[in-house]
Order: structure tokens, then sequence, then C-alpha cells
């Protein structure tokens, strides 16, 4: 016999070396590119600074840490004052990995022989729920609490059987733990587990009661059971719940007094899988195909007896629930709140651990049990042989595969080096004000954990309590162009309010979001030495103290105290049991032995799991490098636009028919000088339609209808595209590419470069009175209140009258009748930057306000700070325009835009107002085009306008107070020359810019 | 009986436990300012063991001290000067510390003079009257007098309006003022056709403010071309009170244009073949 040799322990010792080696050395270098890891180290972070002081004030203007059970987080904090965080981390998981390995142990002896405990260990190492839950979410806690809870299940069985008050005091005490160290465990977990090991010891201590009748006698007299067993029964309860209440008390007191009432952020768990199949893959098939492949085996062996009815029965719901949104039964059984707020994959997790005891078993039986004697008998050894090794060669393969499945499907965005933009934060007191990262992914958690500055942002979406960000399904801003509409809705509220969250800095890792940076009113300042972009919005205050919200200073004490001690206690009371009190486990150990397995159980879970596991590997291989992707011209085509949309251009290149007229060189030549602008650079694809507009057999055309999302709002584009089919292949009839040539060979330009010298006086005090910039002069020329509808608008122009070049911030304020005050900003509709004596026109949407009661506009202050700006501006090149078409509610324009500038116009651009017939400014709306212009050449388009003037109003019930730089000021005389209606502005991204070079 | 002795001898022992009481020391030679590194303060003191230390505002300074049977002597000797004025010195002996109000000078010491503007640049566009703020610091941060019982001197100075980079009495970099020229008066307009390449040369200049001073490089121009019903609009930047542009004769041929800098405009003109 294969395991005959290895019973029980040496089973377990041979798990937890085999633990070790695997996950021990392989944990660091997953965990970076896990989801939550970094999020954890962050709270480690949190407690190793501030052990007693649950506010965090470095994300969301502050939260409180009390909203999470501390216990994991203050010993990663405690390791990481020997260690550095991520080794600690890595040192934490992997100790924890351990206790959970014994754990199960321990945990199956409940159900079968230390035998099938040892394969159970074993099976652990390599079980993919764990392994996913470890090396893809860094979910230590949840796996902290499961390790805790699997070792107290045990002591619980063995109390109800025997009413020993050790084996209480022993369960309580790992309970203790468990609860100190995961919420979601200790609330919706551990009823999972703890009532069916009830359950089991009831029935176990009456063996006759489990040879009754299901429906017959079995539940009444199991009631007849617990009411004898009330006692033990209400002590663990009542220890329990008190526990979980006394130890955590102030999360608890965080939940009542500051409960979740933020619109609930989707989560891939609660798909229908069937429907969104990555979602099914990464939450339900990776964690459970194992508990899939053996289901016959599991079903029959939970079924058998009575004592494994509980068990059943939490098997079953958890699966069930575990499958998400893909039938309404999970959201019927949890109810719409708790659906919408759960990750429903913990649930199938706790399912594959429920599984293990069974899978164990009946892996022992057919690795070298009765199965085994029964394949052998009928097809011999050989055949016995090959189906296990096949079977166990593909389960080994299937997990080397979840190792590695941030590399199939990256979950991060690539390793960002961090300490250049500490050292920027540490720099000049930039820790003053707060900052966001852009395409950082959970990264931006590692970051938080080595600076004190404060980002504006954050990564446990629980504790946010900003009404920009409750009010819409956003996890974070930083990964805000994958959250659709709702993320770039809510990243732009941040970006335009920057003021109110003294947010100054923003440190962007993808260029996606450089076009709404820029048109909201943000500069580049540096690009750090590792690439990422440093972006800067003048005339920000620094960061104003915010109170903290309170807690009594002894409930600090005991959140830094309690959680901790709950281990020290589980720990010392584990050395008493195993040195003093420890005796035989006669009363743990199950001596239920499952001789004979239905036949179709065998032949299926025979081989179900060679079937499953080599059918995902082929699958995913077939995914990865034998997809057809030209057996057809849609397929073709789409394939093209996924490796453009990825910047693969050799392999979107491989998609155009193949000659020696149309190279690769040919081809990157002709993108380099005929692609640029906001869809080619800054767009990401959203969907395809494509439509056949000729087919024959060896040549189609079709239409492609392109959706882009872009950080300045949703771009459509259409084009066609002929193919030809070669050998079998389809191939796209390379585009005929006329591309305008400047007429000069050197272009020169000349322009004046600015350079802000900054702190000349060699001082870190923030203010060397002598060395301090004046605020530059500036003026409004007009500040009109217009009414369209119900909406009102503030419009005006104003000039930057100083000789040098300016940022400038505005905000309207409105006061009320009854004396409250409300801020506005403007958008996009202005220039945020100004050269000397350069004017802007500008439009503040103020909403739909109230004409009578309270809330009615006494009256208006618009406020306009400037700064400095650190370089210079050049708006545009030279703009040519004429009125095409114009009727009552429209005008077209005509419009070409030469760019006489050394580098390209990424994104061209004018602001365009409207007037009244007084030269009043009616509305200013920023327009854009999607391709950029070259240098010394000329872009042509047509620009429309939807006029306003039938359908507005000029209000003068206000007064509009003027203020700059906080002192009153008047409008400046500007007698307009022009009778134009309508004029425009250049307003153009230039993504090289000049005084960045 | 018994407890009545017991009574008793615990209370001698408690008695003999106490220490006794440190007597004040007495200062033996007040003084109303105490120059620091010249003079000294002289204590009669009980018992030995004295130490001393004085606190300022910001430094916490130890004297030198000497005993000499029931009198110490304490010199304060900063490697540097001192923050003047109010400060404490502190004499203690065991756990009995005694503590005196002193005002401390530095010896004489000559301040370095500062030169404030405000403000610090000045526009010919608005009044050219410049505050002027005078004093001094010695090298410990102490303000020092500028004449018998004055610190500071206010003056209100009107600035001559031409442009330029001034230094202050103090003649150092930060103390530099500034005069910037303002917004041009006029804009004169003139081209020129170069015939054999058949372009025209378009020169708004020179840019004066209002006294005469040239309008600053980099300040933005604006050229406008209408022509029939097409509208050209070129910004460019003013070079050395300049700005220019050259531009294909048929594109202004018969076109009217004219250059905004500001919210002031040049005149019209038609560019027309000679």
């Amino acid at each position: 016999m294969l395991w005959s040799e290895f019973l029980g322990k040496r089973l377990l010792l041979v798990a937890l070396s085999l633990g070790l080696l695997t996950h021990g050395i392989i944990v660091y270098f997953t965990l970076p590119q896990t989801y939550d890891a970094y999020v954890h180290m962050f709270f480690a972070d949190h407690y190793s600074r501030f052990w007693f002081e649950p506010w965090e004030y470095r994300w969301y203007t502050g939260f409180l840490t009390i909203s999470y059970p501390p216990l994991v987080h203050q010993l990663l904090a405690l390791i990481s004052k020997v260690f550095p965080l991520k080794i600690a981390f890595s040192i934490y998981a992997i100790a924890i990995f351990e206790a959970l390995i014994i754990g199960i142990y321990r945990f199956t002896k409940m159900f079968y022989s230390k035998q099938t405990a040892g394969v159970a260990s074993i099976l652990a190492v390599v079980l993919s729920s764990l392994v996913e839950t470890l090396h893809v979410y860094g979910q230590v806690p949840t796996l902290t609490g499961l390790a805790f809870l699997l070792n107290a299940i045990p002591f619980l069985y063995q109390y109800i059987k025997t009413s020993d008050w050790r084996y209480l005091v022993m369960s309580l005490a790992f309970i203790a733990v468990t609860v100190s160290s995961h919420h979601v465990t200790a609330i919706f977990g551990m009823v999972f587990f703890i009532a069916p090991a009830m359950l089991m010891a009831g029935v176990d201590s009456n063996p006759e009661l489990g040879k009754k009748n299901l429906f017959g006698r079995f539940l009444p007299d199991l009631l007849v059971v617990a009411w004898k067993k009330k006692k033990e029964i209400l002590f663990f309860g009542f220890g329990t719940i008190f526990l979980a209440i006394s130890l955590i008390f102030p999360y608890w007191y965080w939940s009542r007094t500051d409960p979740i009432t933020q619109v609930s952020i989707p989560h891939g768990s609660r798909d229908n899988f069937l429907e969104e199949t990555s979602s099914g893959l990464v939450f339900y098939v990776i964690p459970l195909l194992l508990i899939f492949a053996l289901l016959p085996a599991i079903s029959y062996l939970i079924t058998r007896k009575k004592r494994h009815l509980g068990w059943a029965v939490s098997f079953f719901t958890c699966l069930l629930l575990g499958s998400g949104g893909t039938t309404p039964l999970p959201k019927l059984l949890l109810g719409e709140n708790a659906f919408n707020i759960l990750t429903l994959d913990r649930f199938g997790f706790w399912a594959s651990i429920i599984a293990i005891p069974y899978i164990s078993h009946f892996l022992v039986s057919f690795l070298g049990g009765n199965i085994k004697k029964y394949w052998t008998e009928k097809y011999g050894e050989t055949s016995h042989f090959l189906i296990s090794g096949l079977s166990g060669f593909s389960y080994l393969l299937f997990i080397i595969y979840i190792f590695h499945l941030a590399s199939f499907r990256p979950l991060q965005p690539k390793s960002v080096e961090i300490e250049p933009i500490i050292n920027f934060l540490n720099r000049d007191d930039h820790m003053r004000w707060r900052y966001l990262t852009l395409g950082f992914g959970d990264q931006m958690a590692w970051l938080s954990s080595n600076t004190l500055a404060a980002t504006i942002d954050g990564n446990y979406h629980s504790a946010r309590r900003l009404p920009e960000m409750t009010s819409r399904a956003v996890e974070r801003l930083e990964n805000a162009k994958y959250l659709m509409e709702e993320g770039m809705a809510s990243l732009n509220d941040f970006l335009t309010l920057a003021e109110k969250y003294q947010l100054k800095y923003v440190f962007s890792n993808d260029r996606y979001y450089d076009p709404l940076l820029f048109y909201s009113g943000w500069n580049r300042t540096i690009r750090l030495e590792n690439g990422i972009m440093v972006w800067e919005k003048g005339n920000i205050s620094t960061i104003q103290p915010i109170k903290p919200t309170e807690l009594n200073p002894l409930l600090k004490k005991a959140w830094g105290i309690l959680p901790v001690s709950t281990l020290l206690v589980a720990i010392g009371l584990t050395f008493v049991y195993l040195f003093h009190f420890k005796k035989t486990q006669e009363e743990l150990l199950a001596d239920e032995e499952v001789n004979r397995y239905p036949k179709p159980v065998i032949y299926s879970s025979a081989w179900l799991p060679f079937v499953l596991f080599s059918s995902f590997l082929i699958y995913q291989i077939y995914e990865l490098l034998l997809i057809d992707e030209q057996k057809d011209p849609s397929t073709t085509i789409y394939s093209h636009f996924n490796h453009l949309d990825f910047q693969r251009f050799e392999e979107a290149f491989k998609f155009f028919k193949p000659g020696p007229e149309y190279s690769l060189d040919q081809y990157l030549l002709e993108k380099s000088v005929s692609d640029g602008g906001l869809l080619p650079s800054f767009a990401k694809l959203d969907g395809l339609q494509i439509d056949t507009l000729e087919i024959k057999d060896n040549s189609a055309k079709m239409n492609v209808h392109s959706t882009w999302r872009t950080s300045l709002g949703p771009r459509e584009k259409e084009e066609q595209m002929n193919l030809e089919k070669i050998d079998n292949k389809w191939f796209i009839t390379p585009p005929k590419l006329e591309i305008d040539i400047p007429e000069e060979q050197v272009i020169t330009y000349t322009y004046t470069l600015f350079k802000k010298m900054g702190k000349r006086v060699v001082s870190s005090f923030p203010t060397v009175k002598d060395d301090r910039i004046k605020k530059p002069f500036a003026g409004f020329y007009q500040a009109n209140l217009i009414q369209i509808g119900e909406e009102l608008n503030l419009t005006g122009e104003l000039i930057n009258a100083d000789n040098i070049p300016i940022t400038l911030a505005l905000k309207a304020v409105l006061t009320y009748e009854n004396d409250s005050t409300a801020t506005f900003f403007p958008q996009r509709n202005i220039h945020y930057n100004l050269a000397p004596k350069a004017s802007t026109w500008f439009q503040l949407p103020l909403g739909s306000q109230s004409t009578d009661g309270d809330k009615k506009i006494k009256s208006i202050s618009l406020e306009l700070e400037t700064d400095i700006s650190e370089r210079g501006y050049i708006r545009g090149g030279e703009l040519t325009y004429k009125l095409l078409t114009e009727n009552s509610s429209e005008s077209v324009f005509e419009a070409s835009m030469k760019n006489p500038f050394t580098g390209e116009i990424t994104i061209p651009g004018v602001l365009i107002s409207e007037k009244d017939s007084l030269g009043r400014i009616l509305q200013v709306e920023l327009w854009t085009h999607p391709k950029s212009i070259r240098s010394g050449l000329e872009g042509t388009f047509e620009i429309p306008l939807q006029k306003l003037e039938a359908r507005s109003k000029v209000l003068n019930d206000f007064p509009i107070n003027l203020k700059i730089n906080g002192q009153d000021r008047e409008l400046l005389e500007n007698k307009p020359v022009s009778k134009e209606r309508i004029s425009f502005l250049p307003h153009c991204f230039l993504s090289q810019e000049i005084y960045l070079q | 009986m018994k407890r009545t002795f017991l009574q008793i001898a615990l209370s001698l022992a408690l008695l003999g436990c106490q220490k006794g009481q440190v007597k004040k020391p007495i200062i033996l030679n007040p003084q109303s300012e105490i120059v620091v590194n010249q003079d000294s303060l002289l204590f009669e003191v009980e018992g030995v063991n004295w130490t001393a230390w004085v606190n300022t505002p910001v430094q916490v300074i130890y004297p030198q001290l000497t005993r000499i049977n029931n009198q110490i002597t304490l010199r304060i000797n900063p490697s540097e000067g001192v923050i003047e004025g109010q400060a404490f010195l502190t004499l203690q002996r065991d756990e009995n510390q005694f503590i005196y109000p002193i005002s401390l000078k530095n010896q004489e010491a000559k301040g370095q003079l500062q030169d404030l503007r405000s403000p610090k640049t000045v526009n010919t566009d608005s009044s050219m009257i410049q505050q002027q703020v005078l004093y001094a610091f010695d090298h410990s941060g102490n303000l020092s007098e500028l004449e018998e019982g004055v610190f500071f001197k206010e003056n209100y100075l009107e600035l001559f309006p031409n442009a330029g980079t001034f230094q202050g009495l103090t003649s150092t970099a930060v103390s530099s003022f500034y005069v910037d020229p303002g917004t041009v008066k006029e804009i004169p307009l003139t081209y020129s056709l170069n015939k054999y390449n058949q372009t025209v040369e378009i020169k708004a200049g020179p840019l004066k403010d209002r006294y005469n001073n040239s309008v600053s490089n980099g300040t933005l121009a604006i050229f406008f071309l209408e022509k029939g019903k097409e509208q050209k609009r070129i910004e460019t930047v003013v070079q050395d009170s300049y700005c220019q542009l050259t531009m294909p004769l048929s594109e202004v041929e018969n076109g009217s244009l004219k250059v905004k800098i500001a919210q002031v405009y040049s005149l019209s003109l038609i560019i027309q073949q000679p």
C-alpha cells in the first residue's frame, strides 16, 4: 500500500514540508500581482506607525481602520518591525498556510482516519481554491480566519461529544482568533462549519441516532439529543457571541454608527457565469474544478450517513451561493442587500474546504484502497497507474497555471518603482497636498504604505465616505477607465473639484487620462525616473486639518490589545493542552470507512478529473496559441483591431495581405506619420460592429464601425476594409495611404520660454518672505449669468494682464437666502493656462437653482486665483474658419488649423463662444478633433455648434461680485471690435509640448 | 501600650527617612539685564551638587558654574549668541528646583539690514508707489536698532517708470525689485512684400507701453485676417518689441489685417500689391 507507510502525522509532516517548499518559495514573487496583498500591507503599515490610533488619514481624507478586524494587520506590523513589509507579508502567509494545513488535518480527523487526514493535509497544499486565495487574491485574513476556524471545529466536536469543558475553552480560544482576523468568516462562514460539526458530534455521541430514518425518527430524536446537550450548545453559543462582540467591538460599533450606504460596487463573483465566462473562470471554475471533477464521489460520501447531513447542507448551499448571479437563487437566499455587498466566491471557497475530507477519502481508496483493488482486478495495474498519473499530472499542470495566472491574464499593471515618487513627495513640501495615482493598480496601496503623504483615492471601498465616490459604483479612481462612464465621471469630479480636496498632484502611469487631465486644467511638470508623469494643478490650498472621527480611548486601547491577546492565549492554551491535557483522540478520530462505492461513482470520479483538467488546459492552450484568427473576414478584422488596441503592431501587421509592396517597415512608417491624436493614442477600443458589404469566395468588403472610450468621452469611427482569401486565410488589403508632406525640409518656430525659478533661498522654512513670488495680475472683461431652460451657467471672459504665463483657478460661490453657500467650478470650457496678455472665455455650470424660498440665490461671487505657470504655454496653431451653413439652431463652420510648431498638435481643439448682440457670452464649448496634425501640415474639419441664443436669457437679478486673488475687483473696460457672434480660440493638446522638450 | 510604642517607632522611622528642606539660593548681584559672555550671576547657596541651566524661548544653555564655599558663580557663555529678552534660570539640587526670571542680552553686534519692498513687482499699468520696510537682524535673529530706539523704518517710494530689475539697499539677489512694462499703448502695423517668393512680411512694432518701455518678450499678439468670408487667427509672441509673421501673398492679398494685444487693437491694414 502506497500510503500505509506514511500514516497520519508523517503525511502531515510531508504536507507541511511541501507547503513550505512550494508556497514558501513562490509567495514573494506572486504577491505583487495579487488583488489584496498591498491593501493588507497598507493596513499593517498603519498599525506599525499608529498602533493605538485607528484614524488613518492617508486615504479618502481619512477613515477608521476599525472597519476591518485588526489581528492579521497587527501581526504583519509586528513582523515588519524586523523584516521589510513585503518579506513580513510572505513570512506571515507561509506561517498561516502551515497553520491551515494543520487545521485541515485536524478537521478531517473528525470525518475519517488519520491516513485520510494526512492525505487531506497534502491535498491542502495543492487545492486550487487555497492556491488562488493566496497567490491570486492575496487574501491572508480569509486564510487566517479559516486556519483557526478549522482548528477550533475539532475541539467543538469533542466538547459536544464529551462535555469536557477543556475542549470548550480550546474551541473558544481558536474562535476568538478567527473573529479577530476576518469579519466575513466570523459573520457568514462560521455557521457553515459550526452547525454541521455540532450535528455530527450529536449523531456520533448517539450511534443509534444515525440509524434512524431521516424522514422518520431521525429529526425528532436529533432534537432530543440537542436538548440533552443544551448546556454545551448554549455555553458554546453564548461564548462565541460574547467573544465576537467584545473582541472586535469597535468594528460592530463602526458598522452600526457608520453603515455602508454607498452604491454597490460590481464584482465578478455576482455575474452570470454563463454570460461572463471570464468571471466564471476566475471565481467558480478555477477554485472548484477539482470539486466538480469529484462531485460524484463527494456527493456519494457526504450523503451516505446521517452524521454528514449538516455538511451536505453546508456544502451544497455554499456551492449554490458561490455560483453568483448564474441563477436567481443566491439573491433569493441572501437578499438583495447582502447579495450586492458580499463577494460570493467566498461561498465556493468554503464549499471546497468542506469537500476536502471527502475528496481525500476517495483518493485514499482510489490510490491504495478498495477502488484500486477493484480497478486493477478488472483493468490491470497499468491502466490504474496511467489514469492516476494522468489525472494527477494534469491537475498539477492546472495548479501551475493558477500560480502563473497573472502572467496569462495580467491582473495588475506592470510593476512601478515607487522610490522616485517617494522622493518627489518628500521634496519641497509636496506632502502638504493630496495626490492621486492613475494606472497603478493595487500598487497604489504599496505606495501609500511607503509614504506619509495622503491620496484622495484608496483601496478599501467599504471605508469610502466621499459623496463623489459613494454615489457611483466606483471602487477606485485609480482604475477609472475600466469602470466605464461611472468611473470617468467620478474621476472627472475629483479632477475638477481638486481645490475641495486639496488635490495637487497626479502620478499618471497611463496616458489614456492625459487629455482629461489637460483639459481639466492640469499641467505636466516632470517625468520621474520611473517613467511616471507628474501632473500638477496650480492654486490649490494645502491640506486642511480634518477632525478625525472620535473613538473612546478605551476602545482604542482594546482594539490594540485584545485581538493580539487572542493569539497569545490560543498559543498558550495549545501548549498547555498538548503537554498536560491531550488524551487519546478516540473521541475525535472517526472509524468510518467506506469500502464499496457504486460503479457510476467509481467510473465518473476516475475519469472526470483527467477529462476536466486536460480539457481545461487544452482550451487554454488553444485560446492562447492555436485559435484561428483569420478563419473569416469578421474574425480577421476583430483580431487585427484587438492587436492594435494593445499596441501589438507586429501582430496587427500580420493580418495585412503579404507582399513585397507592403512591408512591416512601411506599415510602421505609415503609422508613425498618419497615426496620432485622441483615437489612436489615448483611446481604448470599446466595441466593433462589422457589417458585410460584399462577400465572394476569395474577397470581401466590410464596413467597420468602431466605438472607442476616451477620457474625453466616447468616440466613433467608421471605415471600410477590403479582404482577400489566400491559402484559406483572410487578409486585409493594406490601405492606400496618401500622406501630406510639409513643403519645408526643416521647420523653425520661435517661442519665448519661461522658467519659474522656484525657491531661490535654500531653506527648509516654507516661507522666506523675500523669496515669494507675487500673484500675477488678471482681470475680468465680462461675467454673465445665463439661464437656459432650468439650468444656470456663469459665462464670461478674463485676461492674464501680466507679463508672465499663468495658471488660473476659477470658482463661483453662490450664497443663498439662508446664508448657506455652494461652490461651483468650471470643467473643460476654459483655458486654465494663459500666455502673457492672453484671454479666455469661461463657462461654469451652476445647475438648476431654486427661484424662491431659503435656497434662492442671494449673491454670486466669482473668484479667480492666479499663479505663475511653471514654464509657459502654447494653445494652438493658425486657425482659419468660415461659416459653412447656418440656421436658427445650428451653425456649422469649416475650419482648418495649420501646425507651425516643431512637434505635432496631438489633439486639435477649439474653444467656441456664442455671444449675443451686445457681445455678452451666452455659451462656451470645447470641441476636439480625433486626429493629430503633424508639424508643418494642416488639418481641416467641420465644427458644428448648437446655438442657444433663442433659448437663453441673460439674468441681471443677482449681483456678481468679482474677486481676484482675494481682492474685490471691477470689470475691465473692453470694447469689442469684432461683431462676430460665434468666435473661436485654439485649445489644443500638444503631448510633446515645446517647453517639456 | 505595645500598639502606642509601635506607632511612635513608625513615626520616628518616617521622620528619619525625610530629607531636610533645601534653602532657596539668594542672588547676591541682581541685574536687570545680563550680557552674555560678559556678566556673571552670584548666588549664596547651602550644600553641594548644584546644577544650573537657562531656558530661552528656543534654546537651553548650560552656564559655567563655579562654587567657592557657600557661593556659586554662573557665567553664561553660549558659543553663539542668544535670543535676547526674557529667559529663565533654573538652579537645582537633588529634586529641588529654583527658577529665576532673567533678561539676556548679546554683546554689541551689528545687525544685517533688510530691505523689504511691497509690491516687489510694479507694473507701469498700475501705481508706481512702492512700500519700503527697513529693519535689521543680528546673527542670532534679534532685531537690532537702526537708530536710537528705532527698529523699523517705513518709506513710500515713487518709482521711476523705467522697466528693469533694481537692487534694494542691501544689494542682495533676494531683495531686488522689479518694474515691469505695462500694456502696449498702440500697435503700429506695417508690411513689406517679397516679390521673389511672393510672401508678405507683416510686422507689428515697435511695441511700447505708455512710458516708452518695450513690451515684455513672450507677450501674446494675435493677428486677425479677414478675407472674404474667411477669418484667420494667428497667435504669435512679442520678441524685442516686435512681433511679425510671414505669409504667402495669395493668402493675405486684399485681406483686412489687424493685431490685438490684450484689449488694444491696431488699425486695420489692407494688404495690396504695390
